[in-house]
């Protein structure tokens, strides 16, 4: 296996595109990532004070597209978190 | 074989997934909007619109055509890297797997001394890393990557462009049927299952696909024979076959390749055969945006003969190989595929008859 990078050569796509764009996706991803570690956090802590074997979060799993609920807060995630890449703004430089 | 992969993985393969649905749904009618506006108050003529000269210096400094082209590359590089760290997980497993021997009707030959071919050697099809012949599970990587790749428009059988395929095929008495470029060979299920008294077989190039393709056709209950062999030269002897097809095999491979295949699968097929080589449509067939952004894989989505393969002329090889040979249009039931580009649309099958004689 040739390892799991591409040997395609690297090009910057987003050169015209607002580094204060890229930022707010980056911040949005990351308030959403916190949140949920910190919710994450609780909640498990709940359930094993309560008994819940938590071995099921590890178990293989199908594709969210195969699950209606799933795929919507995937959904409703990307869009949350791109919407500037949706609208970008030229960059200024 | 059970191809699902853990929570965690699957999770960020969904978020991958989601956000190439994302640039195909949210991003990409913006683009289109934003270029059709542009040729409603610039009125450029179509020859300036089929240059893609042109069309680079139109689009290359553009937000929104930088955001799609930007996160559809990147979203490409996550998700292999996703599949690919959820399959190693079960990797030894899955290898066990591939290993068995099956008594089950069908076969499957390797050739550990059949040479790659340069390009095949040097190239990454659609970004996977180490191709698909140099990762003992090159098979269940495609297959998932495929899935999210394609944003699963083509079902859990992902056999949808077999079905057109047998749509178009001339009502004939088949008795052996070979699938060129295999791959896992899934999307050959449904000429199998149209032509149950044909003998079906499969090549290509990468063991690690053969191997896949093999315990697949088992699992499914398709009795089909594998080898691995070069289609531009291959083991089978003069008129050996009634039907030859590939789907998608040509734009992978360069010109000079194209070529021999053709030549070869003419010496190959029986009086009377049929050669079937379903593909995309071509850039012509198409309006000027979607023919450009599908152009945009081949210098970045590992599709290094994509536009080759659209310049080319396809027929001409095909006579000169000396069949007769025209261009339909097929589609499944479900009336057309869905693409990144260009809404719904048929696909195009380069059909080649041997003369009786």
């Amino acid at each position: 296996m040739a390892g799991n990078q591409s040997s395609v050569s690297e090009t910057d796509y987003f050169d015209s595109v607002s580094k204060s764009d890229m930022m707010r996706v980056v911040l949005a991803l990351a308030t959403e990532v916190y949140a949920l570690r910190d919710r994450q956090r609780v909640l498990e802590k709940i359930l094993i004070a309560g008994g819940t074997d938590l071995a099921r979060l590890d178990e293989p799993v199908e594709a969210a597209v195969y699950e209606p609920d799933r795929l919507a807060e995937r959904d409703a995630f990307v869009a949350r978190v791109f919407a500037a890449m949706a609208n970008p703004v030229a960059s200024t430089r | 074989m059970d191809l699902r992969i853990s929570r965690e993985h699957q999770a960020r393969l969904d978020l991958v997934e989601g956000l190439k649905v994302f640039v195909a749904g949210r991003i990409m009618p913006s683009l289109r909007e934003e270029f059709d506006s542009w040729c409603a108050s610039e009125n450029p003529p179509e020859r300036q619109l089929r240059d893609s000269q042109f069309m680079q210096d139109k689009f290359s400094r553009d937000p929104l055509y930088q955001s799609s082209r930007g996160l559809q590359r990147l979203s490409q590089e996550a998700m292999w890297q996703e599949v690919i760290s959820g399959l190693a997980e079960r990797q030894l497993e899955i290898e066990s797997q591939l290993d068995q021997d099956y008594s089950d009707a069908g076969s499957i030959t390797l050739n550990p001394d059949l040479a790659m071919p340069d390009y095949y050697d040097d190239t990454e099809f659609h970004l996977q890393p180490g191709n698909f012949h140099k990762s003992n599970i090159a098979g269940p990587i495609y297959e998932v990557g495929v899935a999210t790749y394609t944003m699963h428009r083509y079902g859990k059988a992902g056999d949808e462009m077999g079905r057109a395929l047998v749509s178009v095929l001339p009502e004939k008495p088949y008795k052996r049927v070979l699938y060129m470029g295999c791959g896992p060979a899934y999307k050959g299920y449904p000429l199998v299952d149209a032509l149950p008294e044909a003998e079906h077989w499969g090549i290509d190039l990468a063991a690690p696909m053969l191997k896949y393709a093999r315990h697949r056709a088992v699992e499914n209950g398709k009795p089909m024979h594998f080898s691995q062999m070069n289609a531009e030269a291959m083991d089978f002897p003069d008129g050996h076959f009634d039907l030859v097809y590939c789907m998608l095999l040509l734009h992978e491979v360069p010109t000079e390749a194209v070529i021999n295949i053709v030549n070869d699968t003419a010496r190959i097929l029986a009086p009377g055969g049929v050669l079937a080589n379903l593909e995309l449509p071509s850039y012509d067939s198409l309006d000027p945006l979607s023919a450009y952004l599908m152009d945009w894989d081949t210098d970045h989505n590992g599709e290094p003969f994509w536009r080759a393969y659209h310049e080319m002329d396809l027929l001409d090889s095909y006579r000169k190989a000396g069949l007769q040979a025209e261009v339909t249009e097929a589609h499944s039931e479900w009336g057309g595929a869905k693409g990144n580009y260009m809404g719904k649309f048929r696909y195009h099958v380069t059909m080649g008859w041997k003369s009786e004689g």
